[in-house]
């Protein structure tokens, strides 16, 4: 099958055993990869109800058909698994040069089910798999992981997915690293590697990845290219995201007011240019580097030598904007320097940014407001105070005080704090919001409500992308709204959602797409995926089909693992009016957000509780879903 | 004048395009291990260095073979596939690791500029790889550094 390794790899890793089966080419023109493939997987195979950390849960890495190409942005695979965080459809995406060994070794993805009765990592070298003892590698961070086993591997380009700490401790934000700096950060799948007993994945492929026809490829590759290039924000010139990495537009942010800041208290930030990508490129940056086959190239390397928060190197990278807003504006940090170095703990410990920044300010709250003392906590814990916070995060990665508990995530850690502590946690299904504030862009706050992985910035569309007419003619959306009414807005929320939804189950980088950063390129990505798989007929309305499949799907399984209850919320804070600057004011209320999700439903062809109707998942061709749904009282 | 294929690895981001567009042009397919450039990366040092044949006037690899199917041509060594008896003695001499072995077909593999338009220079979005003229190959780094003293002597 062209475009195809036509192979998964599946691993039991209670019995070692290992084998390949086979990816027929109907089952993939129908959920592509990424997403689409991983939802299937796990809609199919995790028993109804089972532990998220226990064996019976699968942990799929999902690769597809245009992995292995230099099809811009490429270089991108999913992890899927039932989330410990939620409960429901776990998902995260990492870049790097994973996705592309692993199909040079001639797999679309790996399915991990069973636990280790020790910890192990598996060795792939095209055909030749092998579980390895990894007892000597336990606690070890994510560098040292690596280096060793390259060095055991014998090959220094092996590619190494790991855990450190953090994914050992089933802390229930551990993220899932790769190439040293580049991290699948959300929903908490490495505490579901952590808990197979996985350490490590060590992949080195010498194959080759052969398309239908190479020459239209190569031809619609290089048009791709070239609009990438000439995009305002993506192409190389002063203030893009590879000129100063997507932290860039920190100050905009503050000045539009939706810089999250002070734990969601306000959207504007007097020291916003202290955090930026400006002063990271007047301070501490020594350049950049990029992910497989990216012509973008917005990760940061820094470089901190000594001082109070020395120790930063390059081989982990810098900050990007979710983990400057989160260990910055949203802790009320201003030192750079600091968030280099929370950063690069992060990604030795295996944390997600996002959670673990949302976790300390939630701390700083709750320490503020004397939910928290500084007896509990072991020290105080001011707003701002670089210091305290990385003891903080060592103590979450490392489970110890206070740590456990935050370890939990804030949504947990609030119910057992009580006292009125969940009104502080700002999360949606137990994931932590993005750095996006949603009052002063609501029709993101339906995403956040809805999305099947909890509270997710990279489902839906941020307003600001359709404050003009005809953004996205291509997928129906050419009305231009404002950024801070709901209204109109469930339709657009759907039809992004879709096709991100197909770019996520390509899956490629959705920064080099239509509905994240407004690149003009549907036909040009049609045009490679038609020429790598030689689906000839391939057409927008079939992936936006395919989209709204795997959407569909990964709704259905947090459907069905909450008992057919959706569970579509906003946390509390967004109900209150936003503090402070150009979005002072802003709230959104639970009037205008249940006359959202209703009308969403509506639009989505789910019933009026959010689950999807049975003639919607027939429309899908997912009528054994709709019989899994059957008996979670989900609308006819 | 004949044209050279000129690295910069200061501009180099490690995105690897250069190799996959090398293997396809090559091979007809995407097999990063038998494309002709390589990106060498030094992650401690925050180092790539793009690495490709550098088509030596004096080449050590067109002394050793003994079939003559390595030749000098205008400003490059060419190869001579048919002639190449796979007995890798350039691979020996090459005192840069570029010629490569293609076990399949059991001849050398080197980098021919793809007959004069590369397809790595081509595909990289960096600036960190060019054709140009020979004469000329240096300029942009000259001017690189000088821009770097006038920006400090501006004051």
């Amino acid at each position: 099958m062209d475009g195809y390794a036509g192979r998964l790899l599946r691993v039991d890793l209670s019995s070692g055993k290992t084998w390949v089966e086979s990816l027929d080419e109907a089952r993939a023109r129908r959920y592509l990869g990424g997403r689409g493939l991983g939802a299937r997987i796990l809609m199919d195979e995790v028993p109804e109800g089972c532990d998220p950390l226990g064996p019976e849960n699968r942990l799929v890495f999902a690769m597809g058909p245009l992995a292995g190409t230099f099809a811009p942005g490429s270089g991108r695979y999913t992890i899927v698994a039932k989330s410990p965080a939620t409960g429901g459809f776990g998902e995260a995406y990492t870049g790097g040069f994973v996705a592309h060994e692993l199909k040079y070794a001639g797999y679309d993805g790996i399915v991990v089910q069973g636990k280790a009765p020790e910890k192990v990592y598996l060795a792939v070298t095209n055909d030749r798999v092998e579980i390895r003892p990894a007892s000597h590698l336990a606690g070890r961070g994510t560098l040292e992981t690596e280096e060793k086993i390259k060095e055991e591997m014998g090959d220094l380009e092996t590619r190494i997915v790991s855990v450190g700490l953090a994914g050992e401790n089933a802390v229930r934000f551990a993220c899932v690293m790769n190439d040293t700096d580049r991290a699948a950060g959300r929903t908490g799948m490495g505490a579901v590697m952590g808990a197979k007993n996985l350490k490590a994945i060590a992949i080195r492929g010498t194959g080759r990845v052969a398309l239908a026809d190479p020459k239209a490829f190569r031809e619609h590759a290089l048009a791709d290219l070239a609009k990438i290039r000439k995009h305002p924000w993506l192409g190389d010139r002063p203030g893009s995201a590879g000129n100063l990495g997507t932290a860039g537009g920190v100050e905009d942010l503050s000045s539009l007011g939706i810089l999250p800041t002070r734990n969601w208290e306000t959207g504007a930030w007097e020291y916003a240019d202290r955090i930026s990508g400006t002063a990271m490129k007047n301070t501490i940056l020594i350049g950049r580097r990029a992910c497989q086959a990216c012509p973008v190239g917005c990760t940061r390397v820094v470089r901190v030598a000594d001082g109070p928060f020395g120790g930063v190197r390059p081989e982990y990278g810098g900050p990007e904007y979710e983990t400057v807003a989160a260990f910055g504006s949203l802790c009320q940090n201003r030192n750079l320097q600091a968030i280099a170095l929370l950063n690069q703990k992060c990604n030795v410990y295996g944390l997600d940014t996002i959670s673990a920044g949302s976790a300390i300010a939630f701390a700083m709250e709750c320490f503020e407001k004397g939910l928290l003392t500084e007896k509990e906590i072991g020290f105080r814990l001011d707003w701002g105070d670089p210091a305290a916070m990385l003891r903080l995060l060592d103590l979450i990665a490392r489970r110890e005080g206070i740590g456990d508990l935050l370890a939990d995530g804030t949504g947990r850690a609030a119910a057992k704090i009580g006292r009125g502590a969940s009104e502080l946690a700002v999360e949606v299904k137990g994931l932590e919001l993005g750095m996006h504030e949603a009052r002063g862009k609501k029709g993101l706050a339906l995403s956040y409500a809805t999305a099947p992985r909890g509270a997710d910035h990279m489902e839906g569309f941020h307003d600001p992308m359709i404050a003009a007419p005809n953004a996205w003619p291509e997928i129906g959306v050419v009305q231009a709204m404002d950024r801070f009414t709901l209204e109109g807005k469930p339709r657009v929320v759907r039809l992004a959602e879709d096709y991100t939804s197909f770019i996520n189950s390509l899956p490629i980088c959705s920064f080099m797409s239509l509905t994240v950063a407004g690149v003009r390129n549907t036909e040009e990505l049609s045009g490679m995926l038609a020429a790598a798989t030689g689906w000839r007929d391939i057409t927008i309305e079939e992936e936006m089909a395919i989209g709204e499949r795997a959407y569909n799907l990964a709704r259905a399984f947090t459907v069905r693992e909450s008992g057919g209850k959706a569970d579509d919320r906003l946390p509390v804070k967004l109900s209150r009016s936003l503090r402070g600057g150009a979005s002072k004011g802003q709230v959104i209320t639970d009037a205008d957000l249940q006359a959202a999700l209703q009308e969403y439903y509506r639009v989505r062809g789910w019933s009026e509780n959010g689950t999807p109707t049975e003639a919607k998942l027939r429309e899908l061709g997912l009528e054994d879903v709709a019989q899994q749904l059957a008996t979670k009282g989900g609308g006819r | 004048m004949s044209r050279m294929i000129v690295a910069d690895m200061t501009k180099c981001t490690n995105c690897r395009m250069c190799e996959m567009a090398c293997s396809l042009a090559t091979t007809g397919a995407f097999a990063p291990t038998r494309s002709r450039i390589r990106v060498h990366v030094f992650a401690e040092h925050f180092k790539h260095v793009p690495v490709t044949c550098f088509q030596c006037a004096d080449a050590p690899c067109v002394k050793v073979c003994p079939a003559g199917a390595l030749l000098q041509g205008e400003g490059l060594v060419r190869f001579v596939k048919e002639a190449c008896i796979g007995c890798r003695m350039c691979m020996l001499a090459c005192p840069f690791g570029v010629i490569s072995f293609e076990s399949e077909a059991r001849v050398i593999a080197k980098c021919d500029t793809c007959s004069g338009d590369p397809e790595c220079v081509r595909f990289c979005a960096y600036g960190a790889l060019e054709f140009r003229e020979s004469e000329l190959a240096a300029a942009p780094k000259g001017r690189d550094f000088a821009r770097r003293v006038a920006e400090a002597a501006k004051g």
